[in-house]
């Protein structure tokens, strides 16, 4: 079934990239998830549009895996939030998410850059 | 998870999408728009809110317990708002159900149930078998035969039984009288629960004629007499006396009510008169199959040395409960299927209903998907109605069978 594995890979990829982006987001300090989502934007130039559909089951999702913590607290503004937090697993699992992008990021531009590739080669 | 632990996560779930939007809306504020503006901006902006719950909880783990009370919940609404259509669904089913468990308790009764003896799969019914493969009632001679030289029973007795009419009790009666030979109640395990057994003197030719009677015959005619000694009772001019009463229950063979030892009657010396049936305990660990070789040796035996002056060729050894079925046995399994096939056909009417239904319901669903109901909660919607249909019918059911058994 050579189909549906490129099918799941597929999704595997766009799953995995909103994880690391939020996983490298919290690098920096805990976080509420409308600040995950701010800061994400801001940080891509605006590019990057985090759907809160997806930013909510993904924060739960890494949490069940162990790879964030979350607390309530109580904002600047007198608002109780959520915040979540980098777990030691969580910054072991971003490592790794981390290397794997790069491997992903370095095989894309050996495709989209050829030249460059044989030029090394 | 416990179902509070679920609630108080539900309520957090809803506490931070909200402070999302209540920061989302600030944020808007702060860059110049209205409040209303900003309002309608951020829910734009998040989409969804149920549906977006909805696939957060769902990475919570699947709350089975919770989808199925709200789908039951759903299954109930809709049946309620449509009660012709449950009225006829739930009695097609009603139907198919109870002709289904009729017919099945009787089956259970009479197939199924184990016989109400001790070790009943031990008990085989013992016959001859001609050349034919027809099975045949024992000879005295070849009983005999068989009782001597089998290696696998651990017991044979012949008995027969009749209708007679029998006075002595306080009214004159026709019964059915059995004729049992000696082994006959050791293989069945019974002894009586008063008075006392046959004992040996009583099972040989010429004895002074001794019964046994059953518990409702005692009850009944004998006015539970404790005295035995002074009844005797008369059956087909033979008199015997009554020297016990056998358990409540026990009415081997054909419903009997008074048992006589086989032995008072003459013993005819031939190996074709086939008279008497034959019951037998297999030994601890002996198999069917075992004792059908062990005795149709013995058969085979006789066979040989008598030649044409004989009719059996081997012996039939069939579990007892088999043997006493034999002849409804394959008429009940057909009304069993056939019965089967009817709670088929109900189900299958009531699946054309539900599919009408569905047709009818295209717009609900066309919202409901609209809303975000996934493929699955939409097919998983509608088995709860099935479920409460055949709850609903199994109930009706149960009403008419207890009306039943107050009303006999």
């Amino acid at each position: 079934m050579p189909q549906k594995t490129r099918y799941e890979n597929r999704i595997e990829l766009l799953q995995g990239t909103l994880d690391l982006l939020i996983l490298q987001t919290l690098r920096w300090g805990a976080q509420h998830g409308y600040g995950i989502s701010q800061a994400i934007r801001s940080q891509s130039g605006e590019v990057f549009q985090v759907d809160t559909g997806s930013l909510y089951p993904a924060l739960h999702r890494l949490q069940k895996q162990g790879w964030i913590d979350s607390e309530w607290k109580v904002s600047e503004n007198r608002q109780r939030v959520k915040e979540y937090r980098l777990t030691a697993q969580g910054k072991k699992q971003l490592a790794s998410e981390r290397s794997r992008w790069k491997q992903v990021m370095e095989a894309m531009a050996g495709i989209l850059n050829p030249s460059a590739g044989e030029g090394k080669a | 998870m416990s179902f509070s632990g679920r609630q108080k996560r539900e309520q957090e779930l809803d506490e931070e999408i909200g402070s999302h939007l209540r920061m989302a809306e600030r944020d808007l504020v702060e860059r110049g728009e209205t409040p209303e503006e900003a309002r309608y901006a951020a829910r734009r902006e998040m989409g969804n809110e149920s549906l977006i719950k909805e696939v957060t909880r769902s990475m919570w783990g699947t709350d089975w317990i919770g989808i199925w009370f709200q789908d039951l919940r759903y299954g109930a609404r809709v049946l309620r708002r449509n009660p012709g259509f449950t009225l006829i669904a739930v009695f097609t089913l009603a139907l198919g159900i109870s002709a289904t468990t009729a017919i099945f308790s009787v089956v259970y009764g009479v197939l199924l149930r184990p016989l109400p003896y001790d070790r009943p799969y031990q008990l085989v019914k013992v016959s001859e078998k001609s050349s034919k493969g027809h099975e045949m009632n024992l000879a005295d001679l070849n009983f005999q035969d068989f009782r001597a030289q089998n290696r696998s029973l651990q017991g044979l007795a012949e008995f027969s039984s009749g209708v007679a009419s029998v006075s002595g009790g306080s009214e004159p009666k026709r019964l059915i009288v059995a004729m049992v030979s000696s082994d006959f109640f050791p293989i069945m395990r019974v002894s009586p629960i008063r008075g006392r057994g046959f004992a040996p003197e009583d099972q040989r030719f010429g004895a002074g004629p001794v019964a046994l009677v059953s518990y409702s015959y005692w009850k009944q005619y004998l006015n539970s007499t404790d005295d035995l000694s002074s009844v005797r009772l008369r059956a087909e001019n033979r008199s015997a006396s009554v020297v016990g009463v056998l358990p409540p229950g026990f009415r081997f063979p054909d419903d009997s009510d008074v048992w006589l030892p086989r032995e008072i009657a003459t013993m005819l010396p031939s190996r074709t008169a086939h008279n008497w049936e034959g019951i037998a305990r297999l030994r601890d660990g002996v198999t069917l199959g075992q004792a059908r070789d062990d005795l149709s040796a013995i058969a085979g035996a006789i066979k040989r040395q008598y030649g044409e002056n004989v009719d059996l060729v081997a012996a039939s050894v069939q579990p007892l409960q088999e043997a006493l079925t034999s002849t409804v046995r394959s008429s009940l399994l057909i009304l069993l299927g056939a019965v089967g096939f009817l709670l088929l056909v109900a189900c299958a009417n009531v699946m054309n209903l539900l599919l009408a239904q569905a047709a009818a319901r295209e717009s609900e669903l066309a919202i409901r998907s609209a809303l975000g109901a996934s493929r699955g909660r939409m097919v998983g919607n509608s088995w709860p109605k099935r479920f409460c249909f055949r709850s609903w019918a199994a109930r009706l059911e149960y009403w008419r069978h207890c009306g039943e058994s107050t009303g006999s």
